[in-house]
């Protein structure tokens, strides 16, 4: 097989990837706008092509790249818009990394949404919750076959979309929705660290794009910049890893984020949103090692994680809670090792983490049925929390020491309600300020045309009455 | 010469349907009038355009070819004339309001045309003088109206004038085109005029405002317009964390608003090629998707009826499922949603002005995440949160076809028509 | 609520050395009336179906439906939409409305002089239902023209044409509109008021819009969710034995912890009340004179604000009145606890709000002077006009051809308005369900007449007889099996079987009560290994199979040893993720074998019989004696009417159920053991009748057990129909066959069974074959992704008491509780009150918690299960943290019928009549509507319906009675609910 037949036919076949999670969203909601309600078979028809087009496709190019190719390489796929030199690249990255987890993510959604056919079944939003599955797959294929970090962002937040949409599922109580747009303003500020970097990438060094270097087994970005430059880039991807991957001090979205349904939690925040910040670390590895105190950072953040979710999951008393730290506990312990320089051992430890704790989730609801299972075998009772005086954790049941873990480590305390609800306060005095002094300047300004004046007095009247 | 008759033949007639409309007898024969007279202005203007066109392949959108996005502009404003129209209440919008309405679009369209910049300035008088006779008559809004016509009305006066003169002309041409874009502490004005104006006519003067910014470059002197355009970013952050604060839905709005009018005049000011190519994109945004989110808003409040409070999450998503879709689509695509309009615009703005001037650019970015979180807020909260049941009152075909209209717009901007 | 104004922040005069004994009583009055009205859900694993509103028993029922519906702000009736859905259907047609209303007072009236009929109106609301939007959309309608452009929809398309060729041309129909509605809003009514809540915190809300729910509640759901913990958190919340308030506050006593803004003054008011050790009751009577309520609205300002949380504050009460119903183990819970550590955190949260509130202009009029807040919320909003009821009133009288001028004067418009409002969505609703009783009520009854003919008597010498339970699940079971066997006779009885005991199985941790949850066992029957040795070894190895899946369950949960897990084995667990997903039934059914491998469970017997001795760890009589058991043996067989004619194998069945995904699993057991499992109950139950000395005794008491007899007791299990036998080792020699015989019998009739009941679920294909019917109930059972394991006891609508003849032969469809009652040999009928007084709440129970958690998923049932949440074992949450949702899952209920239990009994009313009057449990569900009875004369088959206190002759609308070749006949092909209809019997075959 010539290469560069092989190359085109690559060139051809990897946009189908996302390109079929998007027509599928469209092919669901399409119908619906214009008012024909179609049936569950249908959307499930079109959903499984979707789906498994894309991973089937996603095969093809795994098993081409290990035959054929052999060297992952960048192919580009024509150009969105292009102003004077400033042109948007349409290219996408095929290596191990981003096929390895591509391939992974896009069989986790397809197992999902055939554990869904039956879970969702004549549920209300049945359709919408395939629609925003399919834009969530859409979303992944974008991340993990991205030929340049523009294209990772477009990825990154349609993923950011989906995940808050299917947060505000149950859009028929406040809890939910409030939840969801806590979990969009999380991600949206800390995109700002991604938009940053591209942009410093753009204006310094013409463009975004991963390359291969010689001898690496994944894409990378080369490290070009100098010092200052280099630590900014670094910790702005750092940043906005932090937010998608709920570290510390961002990580009171993720237990909220259990409102959805279970099926949806489950691929969100057990198996893959919660992973992209370490999939983003791993593709700009080099911008992550071009400095020590970027690579020390990361290991900080990732230990404190671990640790916070490791205090704060020993107290949760619901189930999604508990599961839901256990992610956060193993995605930190997954920054450390990317900030060691860990790469292969972080690969792995994802996919590990994603495989079991999804089954987990959605065992959740099975909890009453397995525990009694469980103590049966077992002969005694397994839970020792239930203990009045609970031996084991002494320093833990301290009320100083509860109080702190019950309270989530005080992360939303201090900053949804102290530092952002201040903020906020002080943003509406400024306001009703303003309103106050623009408020009388027009009445005295009012007051000098005759007409304004008859008009004034009868206003008086009217408020007095 | 050829394409300039058809753009004065299709101002003419959105002039024309300001005047149909007064004269007519009843509401809804004067609204049928002014939205023909509408419709037919922009395709005169489209197919000035189009005829105009060079071959697609090889257009690169180069800031050498002003005329051609100032004519897109025109062309936008008309379109979307004709969609604040569609979208308002039949018997709510008084024939005056109507004729305010047309006024108001087809300074708009005229604008970017003006020769010289004292007629930059002068032209918007006429608009801003429309809707603050509109808000005079109306019950409620006369101190609004007072403080209208004092702000921006007067300043305009006073650049042109500077301008004429050219004495101190930087410094009025600066102080009027922040009260323009309602940068704080100048933005009393605008968040009172929101309130008060119906929010169609609310709209007529975001496209006006849009169009006056295209055009804005040429009025404003070069010694003044680095600091401008340095003032511009800060306003575009005030106003996002504004908007954010807020809790009534209206206000919140022109917040938005007046923050990615900021962007798109901080991008036309910018040294970066690229950032005024996509300033001229925010703008087409703005008159798109913005405006298009600000009646959808208005749509809502007529139904409800009362004030729409973004205190906690009320909205009822049964009742009118497709108003809903419609308010979340164009929402992120003025928000910078991926693969729309909006993306492409913040897209060039970053790239082009980062360069010439990094922080002002990241305080843009802040601006831009901001308004993504407001956006995001005011659609669940507005439209979600509630158990209700199914009101016969979701969009009528017309309102649905026009915001339809709308999206595809957006949509096919980012696309299909413009870049190469 | 009295004007008070409210001291701010300051504190308040009353001396607080410990309130007077009287404030304590009135508190602890309060206190009990407000627990009688919280849900009585216990711990989930004892689900019982009861009936929701069982405070209201005293109340009639409609009445009841509607004072619960102003309480707790729920649906006392299904929706509008929904009745016009059964009009359309047919499932409620024009008889059963004139039915209805000719039994409503002021039907005759005229509403003005030549107006018409009052009844008309009627007839017309309750046929052509419509929608009437909010008041502020009706403007938005006006204003948009569209409500004049034509007649509305609702009145039907040739009223529609009928009224534009009455006026002309489109143009003057829609000025004709115009005008009808100008008149009918000239004398629009004012707005009815907005019920104004009774907290602060809803009047703060009103005034201010800071809603101080949103910062107490989730605080508070977190503390009670650790306090009332059985054993989810790996680590307990401190100081649980002291109770919840003490435990609170040694969390909150220590300060410097970083909170939220608003908790700041919590720390010197816990400091200050632990000081002053003030209990549950002062710390509430503290906290009420902080609020300024006045002393007269104590109750019902603590009954409202126990309903903010009325999930939490129910669990709160069941842990401290029915400790023994915990899964793990007792916790000193309290309700005044509850409300006191509640109304703290809900004073430091108005105190915050206040001092917060004039800081910043609050929204709505600037700075409102919250002083006075509890009378500024007080007075009346500014009065609007009620265009929802002019909306209604212009489409009413375009519905009875009304125009104009015939509203000419404004008293006619003002009476049309009137009649209209009176005739509001409360009555209407009431009216309709009554005609959707109706309907059901007519149909079942004659069907029983026109059965009655065709009844034949019980085969004389029957190869084998049957007792189940009376569960409606079991009808069709006991249906197919005398289908399939005419010489076999089935019987149906409470499922405990009498045997009213504590059960311990040989892998139980913990004893469980089996039976009535009114009963309190006295009795212990524990399951005891015969083979010592091999039940050693089996304990064992269940025992390190116990303990390495409670390693891994730590592990992974834990930071290290979780990371560990995920590199060595997560990649792995995607193989039970694809085999949950793909292939649920073929994976459940390998893991059930990998799991039993080596583990053959060793032979067991129940220890049935004991001397009287005590247990010492239970205190509960360990077995029962001889007399005990004869006693329950004889009760059991004697009102079943099976005294003699025994069949060599008598078989006792109970069931219960088994699935994933499921945390209401209990709700799919057997309701008359308290929510759990009836096989041990049959086993016990054929232990004591196979006893020597007991049938010994029953001689001597004349009922004579054949000596060849057996009883042989089983479980049936509901979900995938699968059937156990116990003691069958014991069976002798000579009966080996017969058992065989009567096992491949149950297994057809449970194949057919499976059968029948797929064609409920849409998941399977409408024509199923007979082999597929039970892969396919299996796969319901054991599918992780299945929300619907069983559709439980939905459709459940009638209960027939009586000899099995009157209804032999008889298609049901799965919807009626059978017992078997002979009312020959029991003239006084005291058992048949027994009877009642066991089996009337029982059916009640479960006929009205489905009644009501369909009516109202999201007030009285517990929503979709898709975002449930279990939480410390003993109950769901929705999502994140929300209250503790109790009753039924939507998933259980969404294809039920809701409708009171159509309760059949074969007596005579003067029988009837004598034990509504002496028993008082049957009177109040009888004589207070909450069951329809009807009695059965048993000599002349005469059937009457007791109506409001009387019973009245019943006469048949329709003598036709569907015959049919056999049940899937009837039901194949076909997925809602059906007609009952007449199975061909095999005599008649015969014949």
């Amino acid at each position: 097989m010539p290469p560069d037949l092989l190359h085109d036919m690559v060139a051809h076949i990897v946009p189908l990837v996302p390109a079929l999670p998007v027509s599928a969203f469209v092919a669901i909601l399409l119908p619906r706008l214009f008012g024909c309600a179609m049936s569950e078979r249908y959307t499930y028809a079109v959903v499984s092509v979707g789906v498994l087009g894309a991973t089937l496709f996603v095969g093809m190019l795994a098993a081409l790249l290990l035959a054929g190719l052999g060297t992952p390489s960048v192919v580009g796929a024509g150009r969105w818009f292009a102003v004077g030199h400033d042109v948007f690249e349409v290219t996408f990255g095929l290596d191990a990394l981003g096929l390895a987890y591509g391939g992974f993510s896009l069989l986790m959604v397809a197992l999902v949404a055939a554990f869904s056919r039956r879970y969702l079944h004549r549920e209300q939003g049945f359709h919408r919750f395939y629609a925003l599955l399919m834009l969530f797959a859409a979303g992944l294929a974008l991340v993990s076959l991205a030929g340049s970090l523009d294209m990772l962002l477009i990825g990154w937040e349609l993923v950011g979309i989906s995940s808050t949409l299917l947060i505000a599922f149950f859009n028929q109580r406040p809890g939910p929705v409030r939840n969801a747009l806590r979990a969009f303003v999380t991600y949206r500020a800390c995109d700002v660290g991604l938009v940053l970097a591209i942009v410093c990438l753009h204006v310094n060094f013409g463009d975004a794009d991963f390359v291969r270097a010689e001898g690496a087994a994944w894409l990378g970005m080369p490290q070009r910049a100098a010092a200052g430059l280099a630590l900014l880039i670094g910790f702005s991807l750092v940043f906005a890893a932090m937010g998608k991957s709920a570290q510390v001090p961002f990580s009171g979205w993720l237990p909220r984020a259990m409102e959805g349904p279970t099926p949806s939690s489950a691929i969100f925040y057990g198996a893959l949103s919660v992973h992209l910040g370490p999939f983003l670390l791993l593709r700009c590895h080099e911008q992550v090692h071009a400095s020590p105190l970027i690579g020390g950072a990361l290991i900080v953040i990732g230990l404190a994680t671990t640790a916070h979710g490791a205090l704060v999951g020993r107290v949760q008393t619901d189930i999604k809670s508990m599961l839901a730290y256990g992610s956060v506990t193993q995605v930190g312990l997954i920054m450390a090792e990317i900030g060691l320089g860990l790469h292969l051992l972080a690969l792995l430890h994802i996919i590990g983490h994603a495989g079991y704790r999804t089954l987990q989730i959605l065992r959740a609801p099975s909890l009453l049925h397995d525990r009694h299972h469980l103590e049966q075998m077992l002969g005694h009772h397994v839970s020792h929390a239930a203990d009045l005086d609970s031996g084991s954790n002494r320093w833990l049941t301290l009320p100083r020491v509860y109080r702190h873990a019950l309270e989530r480590g005080g992360l939303d305390a201090v900053l949804t309600d102290r530092l952002l609800g201040t903020l906020l306060d002080g943003l509406r005095r400024l306001d009703a300020v303003e309103q106050r002094w623009s408020g009388c300047l027009a009445r005295r300004l009012l007051a000098v045309l005759p007409r304004g004046r008859r008009r004034l007095r009868a206003e008086e009247k009217a408020h007095v009455s | 010469m050829y394409p300039d008759l058809m753009l004065t033949a299709g101002i003419t007639c959105a002039m024309l349907g300001a005047l149909l409309s007064v004269l007519a007898p009843d509401r809804v024969v004067a609204r049928r009038a002014a939205t023909g007279a509408l419709a037919t202005a922009t395709l005169v203007v489209g197919v000035g355009l189009l005829l105009h066109l060079p071959e697609r392949s090889t257009l690169a959108l180069t800031p050498e070819l002003p005329w051609l996005s100032a004519r897109v502009i025109a062309f936008a404003a008309l379109g979307s004339g004709v969609v604040a129209l569609a979208l308002s209440p039949v018997l709510r919008m008084s024939r005056y309001d109507l004729a305010v309405l047309c006024v108001l679009v087809a300074t708009a369209a005229a604008v970017p045309f003006a020769a010289s910049p004292w007629l930059v300035c002068a032209l918007p008088l006429v608009g801003f003088a429309a809707a603050t006779a509109s808000l005079a008559y109306s019950r409620h809004g006369c101190e609004a109206a007072a403080l209208l016509v004092f702000l921006p009305g007067l300043l305009s006066v006073l650049a042109a004038v500077a301008l004429g003169l050219d004495t101190a002309s930087g410094f009025a041409a600066g102080l009027w085109l922040l009260t323009l874009v309602a940068a704080p502490p100048l933005h009393a004005w605008y968040l009172r005029l929101a309130q008060a104006l119906p929010l169609n006519l609310f709209a007529g003067v975001v496209i006006l405002q849009a169009s006056v910014l295209e055009s804005a470059v040429a009025a404003v002197p070069e010694a003044v317009q680095a600091n401008v355009s340095w003032l511009l970013a800060l306003a575009a952050l005030i106003n996002s964390l504004l908007a954010v604060s807020q809790r009534d839905a209206r206000r919140a709005a022109a917040c938005i608003v007046a923050s990615q009018l900021a962007v798109g005049g901080f991008a036309e000011f910018s040294t970066g090629e690229a950032a005024v190519v996509g300033g001229t994109f925010v703008l087409l945004t703005v008159v798109t998707a913005s405006t298009g989110f600000v009646l959808l808003l208005g749509a809502l409040e007529a139904r409800l009826g009362t004030a729409l409070s973004l205190v906690r999450p009320q909205g009822c998503y049964e009742s009118w499922p497709r108003l809903a879709n419609a308010f979340l689509v164009l929402g992120l695509v003025s928000a910078g949603l991926p693969l729309t309009l909006g993306y492409v615009a913040s897209d060039l703005v970053l790239r082009g002005a980062f360069a010439g001037a990094a922080v002002p650019t990241t305080l843009v970015v802040v601006s831009g995440a901001l308004n993504a979180m407001t956006m995001m807020k005011m659609y669940l909260y507005l439209f979600q949160g509630a158990a209700g049941r199914a009101q016969p009152s979701d969009l009528r075909p017309r309102e649905l076809t026009v915001t339809f209209g709308l999206m595809v717009s957006a949509f096919a901007f980012a696309f299909g028509l413009l870049p190469g | 609520m009295s004007a008070a104004t409210m001291p701010i922040g300051d504190q308040p005069a009353v001396s607080m050395a410990g309130t007077d004994e009287a404030r304590r009583d009135e508190l602890v009055h309060a206190l009990e009336h407000a627990a009688h009205l919280l849900p009585s859900q216990p711990p989930l694993h004892a689900f019982v179906h009861h009936n929701t509103l069982h405070a209201f028993e005293d109340h009639d029922f409609d009445d009841a439906l509607r004072e619960a519906s102003a309480l707790y702000g729920t649906e006392p009736y299904q929706s509008e939409q929904a009745f016009a859905g059964h009009l359309a259907s047919g499932r409620i047609d024009s008889r059963d409305i004139e039915s209805v209303l000719a039994r409503e007072p002021g039907g005759e009236e005229r509403l003005w002089p030549g107006g018409p009929l009052r009844s008309r109106l009627w007839r017309f609301r309750l046929r052509h239902a419509f929608e009437t939007p909010a008041a502020e959309t009706v403007a938005w309608m006006v204003s948009e023209g569209e409500l004049f452009a034509d007649s509305h929809a609702a009145i039907g398309v040739d009223a529609r044409a009928h009224a534009l060729t009455a006026a002309g041309s489109r143009r003057r129909l829609s000025l004709a509109l115009r005008a009808l509605w100008q008149r009918l809003a000239a004398v629009a009514p004012p707005a009815a008021e907005a019920r104004r809540g009774v907290r602060v915190r809803d009047a703060l809300l009103a005034v201010s819009d800071i809603d101080i729910d949103e910062w107490v509640q989730p605080l508070l759901i977190r503390l009670g969710g650790a306090f009332l913990d059985q054993g989810m958190a790996a680590v307990g919340m401190p100081h649980r034995g002291a109770g919840f308030l003490a435990a609170v506050r040694a969390l909150y006593a220590p300060a410097g912890v970083v909170g939220e803004r608003w908790i700041g003054g919590l720390n010197a008011i816990v400091a200050d009340h632990a000081r002053r050790e003030l209990d549950a009751l002062d710390t509430i009577a503290w906290a009420l004179e902080a609020a300024a309520i006045p002393h007269a609205q104590w109750p019902e300002y603590v009954l409202h604000t126990l309903l903010a949380l009325k999930g939490w504050a129910g669990m709160f009460h069941q842990y401290e009145t029915h400790p023994e119903r915990l899964p793990v183990r007792p916790v000193p819970a309290t309700l005044a606890d509850f409300l006191a550590v509640q109304l703290t955190l809900e004073t430091v949260a108005i105190r915050y709000a206040l001092a917060r509130a004039d800081g910043v202009a609050a929204h709505g009029p600037a700075a409102v002077a919250i002083a006075g807040l509890l009378d500024e919320a007080a007075d009346a909003p500014p009065a609007r006009v009620d265009l929802g009821a002019v909306f209604e009133a212009f489409v009413v009288a375009q519905g009875l051809g009304l125009d104009a001028d015939d509203l000419a004067s404004d008293a006619r418009a003002k009476a049309l308005l009137d009649a209209v409002r009176a005739f509001d969505g409360l009555t209407r609703r009431r009216l309709l369900h009554a005609a959707y009783e109706h309907h059901y009520r007519v149909h079942v009854l004659d069907s029983l007449i026109a059965h009655q003919p065709h009844r034949c008597d019980d085969p004389q010498a029957p190869a084998l007889q049957a007792v189940f339970c009376m569960d409606e699940r079991e009808e069709s079971l006991r249906r197919h099996l005398e289908e399939l066997s005419p010489d076999v006779q089935t019987f149906g009885y409470a499922g405990f079987f009498g045997v009213a005991m504590s059960y311990r199985g040989l892998d139980d941790v913990k004893e469980r009560p089996l039976c009535p949850v009114v009963v309190t066992p006295r009795h212990l029957v524990e399951e005891l290994p015969l083979d010592a040795e091999a039940h050693a070894r089996y304990q064992l190895a269940r025992r390190r199979r116990g303990r390495a899946s409670n390693f891994v369950r730590t592990a992974r949960d834990d930071a290290l040893r979780g990371s560990g897990w995920a590199l060595l084995v997560g990649t792995l667990k995607i193989v039970p993720l694809i085999g949950c997903s793909l292939f649920p039934r073929a994976f459940a059914r390998l893991m059930h074998r990998l799991h039993e491998l080596g583990l053959e469970r060793p032979h067991t017997r129940l220890r049935v019989e004991g001397s009287g001795a005590i247990d010492p760890a239970t205190g509960l009589v360990l077995g029962y004696t001889v007399a005990e058991m004869s006693d329950i043996v004889h009760g059991m067989l004697s009102t079943m009417g099976l005294a003699r004619g025994f069949a060599p194998i008598v078989l006792i069945v109970g069931h219960g159920s088994s699935s994933l995904n499921n945390p209401h699993e209990a709700a799919h057991d057997c309701g008359a053991t308290g929510g759990g499992r009836g096989g041990p109950n049959a086993r016990a139950f054929a232990a004591m009748a196979n006893h020597p000395e007991v049938r010994a005794r029953l001689a001597a008491r004349g009922l004579v057990i054949d000596e060849r007899t057996w009883f042989v007791g089983a479980y049936h299990n509901t979900c995938d129909d699968a059937m156990t036998y116990y003691d069958t080792d014991l069976v002798p020699a000579s009966h080996r066959s017969a058992l065989e015989r009567t096992r491949e019998r149950l297994a057809a009739a449970c194949t057919r069974d499976a059968h029948e009941r797929c064609r409920r679920f849409e998941s399977a294909p409408a024509v199923l074959g007979i082999d597929q019917a039970m892969h396919h109930a299996e796969e319901h059972a054991t599918d992780l992704g299945q929300p619907r394991p069983e559709y439980g006891h939905a459709t459940n609508a009638v209960c027939v008491i009586g000899r099995r003849r009157s209804t032999l032969g008889l298609f049901l469809d799965r919807r009626a509780f059978l017992i078997s009652y002979d009312p020959l040999d029991d003239a006084d009928g005291d058992k048949l009150g027994a009877l009642l007084a066991a089996a009337a709440p029982v059916g009640a129970g479960i006929s009205l918690e489905y009644y009501f958690s369909y009516v109202d998923p999201r007030g009285y049932g517990c929503g979709t299960k898709l975002p449930h949440n279990i939480t410390g074992l003993i109950g769901v949450v929705d999502g994140h943290a929300s209250d503790l949702r109790t009753g039924l899952p939507w998933q259980m209920v969404e294809i039920h019928e809701p409708m009171r239990l159509l309760t059949v009994v074969e007596a005579t009313t003067e029988v009837l009549e004598h034990i509504v009057a002496t028993r008082p449990g049957v009177a109040a569900l009888v004589l207070n509507r909450w069951i329809q009875l009807v009695a059965v004369d048993p000599h002349t088959g005469a059937v009457q319906v007791f109506d409001d206190g009387r019973f009245l002759p019943y006469t048949p609308h329709s003598r036709d009675l569907q015959l049919v070749e056999s049940s899937m006949d009837h039901y194949a092909g076909r997925r809602g609910h059906l007609p009952c209809a007449r199975v061909r019997q095999e005599v008649e075959h015969a014949a």
